[in-house]
């Protein structure tokens, strides 16, 4: 792919790059919407420097909301977030941060192809990519549209896109292959694995593990968030009711304590095809 | 590419912008000429004040529209604010300049069509011709009246959505254009105190507008030829005073924005 780099070269960039502040720090983090009993995200830890992690969960579970907090979107009731060292409530102009999430791209509603130019001059740095990028992935009659008038495959790709597009340092991805095909989904997968940019992906698609086995693993399940493990170790996980002796970890729900070990247990996890229904499986 | 262009396109090809601003104003205008004009007396001076009170009251209504719609327009945007503040060159500073920026080429255009419109309107029905006395300051007086409207609008939006929620939007959208309303009317006929009309944002754009277009001092009762006069270098000094307040306000506020979802102000 055009002005794509090759993993060699972005191995040496990432050796190359001198040691800083993680590219995201959690530490402790609740959020907490009026209204609702649980926390959304309840005391989430997670610390991201030059590597991958993909984060698991059934829908509710609050991974929409961890990245959110992360983008300084929602406030958090406790805890902090840093990115680059910056603590996100009072962040100013930290440049290198991409995300898929659509609502940050509606500064005004203008065709994708002026909202590149915009994003151009907002974070100094050239849409080329981004503009071969589409022509790839033969999205290039987006231009002339603004994101609301995209099918919801095609603006979930854009924002898939424009995420990487700017030489990010930090990519923040909340279920990047909704609605997307297959093709253009392992397209999208090669040119993430070719990124020396650090990644946090959100997903429930546990079939996604497989293709990325070397990036790092959390499950999210009521708000709290649980690794981290590996995600090619995805085969030989197992989660099951109560505490385990030998547990990888131990997890608290509202049913009551949950483990996840290696290798043996009730319920392997790769074959909970949604963790929505992980409690009655292991009940 | 800056941000004030795309702004200042979206709001010059915004028709419901057009609408309020300009269509519905001249409907006001064609009442002044023609249904409230009755009594007056057949001077070239009441005629001038007459058409100038006229000018200076809508124009403000109109800025008033003009802004109100461009600082909602802020509430669908408010995740790529937070976003943008944190991650990418835009500055609160920058952004309230954008927007001061869009408001002025709208409003100057604006301005040039109401212009046409008063003096079209009001020198047919008086059978002569009333053009302003000084339309370059005209065009200096409805800049710093956008200016000082856009930062109105824009502090209110941000209250909304920092701290009242979206909901109260549809009721504080309506705050600016009662005021305009009350102040406005107000200098017409209350003899109010010197003091109050310089202090008073309102008053300022009036007076100022009034003397731009008939060339003689804002009087204290713009209907009411005998009362004291008005300086316009203190009604430029009040006015100014509260955009650069607005300015820095809506800056501090811009830069606290909560990203929140459009649909919290559904009504129903």
């Amino acid at each position: 792919m055009s002005g794509v780099t090759t993993p060699a070269a972005a191995r040496a960039h990432v050796e190359a790059t001198p040691v800083g502040p993680p590219a995201l720090e959690v530490r402790h983090l609740t959020v907490r919407f009026p209204g609702l009993e649980a926390d959304a995200v309840a005391d989430a830890s997670l610390s991201l420097s030059r590597d991958k992690v993909v984060v698991v969960g059934p829908n509710g579970s609050g991974k929409s909301t961890l990245l959110q907090a992360a983008l300084g979107l929602v406030t958090p009731a406790s805890g902090s977030v840093e990115v680059f060292g910056r603590d996100v409530r009072t962040a100013r102009a930290v440049l290198g941060v991409g995300t898929n999430l659509e609502e940050v791209y509606r500064l005004m509603t203008i065709p994708v192809g002026r909202l590149l130019s915009l994003w151009e001059d907002l974070q100094g740095r050239s849409s080329d990519r981004v503009r071969a990028w589409l022509e790839e992935f033969q999205l290039s009659s987006v231009l002339s549209r603004p994101l609301f008038r995209l099918s919801t495959g095609q603006a979930k790709l854009v924002g898939d896109l424009l995420a990487v597009g700017f030489d990010p340092r930090l990519v923040l991805l909340d279920e990047p292959f909704d609605n997307v095909d297959f093709a253009r989904r392992q397209r999208y997968l090669d040119l993430l694995a070719r990124t020396d940019a650090s990644v946090l992906l959100n997903t429930h698609q546990f079939d996604l593990l497989n293709a990325i086995p070397d990036w790092g693993l959390y499950l999210m399940f009521e708000g709290q968030l649980i690794g981290r493990f590996r995600a090619g170790d995805i085969d030989r996980l197992y989660v099951s009711a109560g505490e385990l002796p030998g547990a990888l970890t131990t997890f608290t729900t509202r049913s009551g304590p949950v483990s996840v070990s290696r290798d043996s247990g009730r319920v392997a996890l790769r074959s909970v095809s949604d963790l929505s229904y992980l409690k009655d499986r292991i009940a | 590419m800056s941000l004030a262009l795309p702004y200042a396109r979206a709001t010059l090809t915004n028709r419901s912008l057009w609408f309020w601003g300009v269509v519905f104003m001249a409907f006001w205008f064609v009442l002044g000429a023609y249904v409230f004009s009755g009594g007056l007396g057949a001077t070239r001076a009441a005629e001038t004040g007459y058409t100038s009170a006229w000018f200076a009251v809508i124009a403000v209504f109109s800025l008033t529209t003009l802004s109100m719609g461009i600082a909602s327009s802020m509430t669908y945007g408010t995740s790529a604010l937070a976003f943008g503040f944190r991650y990418t060159r835009l500055t609160p500073g920058r952004y309230a300049l954008s927007l001061l920026a869009a408001a002025a080429v709208m409003g100057l255009v604006l301005g040039v069509v109401m212009l046409t419109l008063v003096a079209g309107v009001f020198s047919l029905r008086f059978g002569t011709a009333l053009l302003p006395a000084d339309p370059a300051a005209v065009v200096g007086a409805s800049l710093l009246a956008g200016a000082f409207m856009m930062g109105l609008a824009t502090v209110l939006v941000l209250v909304v959505v920092n701290h009242l929620g979206l909901r109260n939007l549809s009721f504080v959208e309506f705050l600016p254009l009662v005021l305009s309303y009350l102040f406005g009317f107000s200098q017409l006929f209350l003899a109010l105190p010197a003091w109050f009309l310089y202090l008073c944002p309102w008053n300022d754009m009036e007076s100022l507008l009034y003397e731009a277009y008939s060339g003689s001092p804002a009087t204290q009762v713009l209907t009411r030829g005998g009362s004291a006069s008005l300086a316009w270098p203190l009604s430029v000094a009040g006015l100014a005073g509260w955009v650069l307040v607005l300015v820095g306000v809506s800056t501090v506020l811009l830069g606290r924005i909560r990203a929140v979802s459009i649909l919290e102000g559904r009504q129903v």
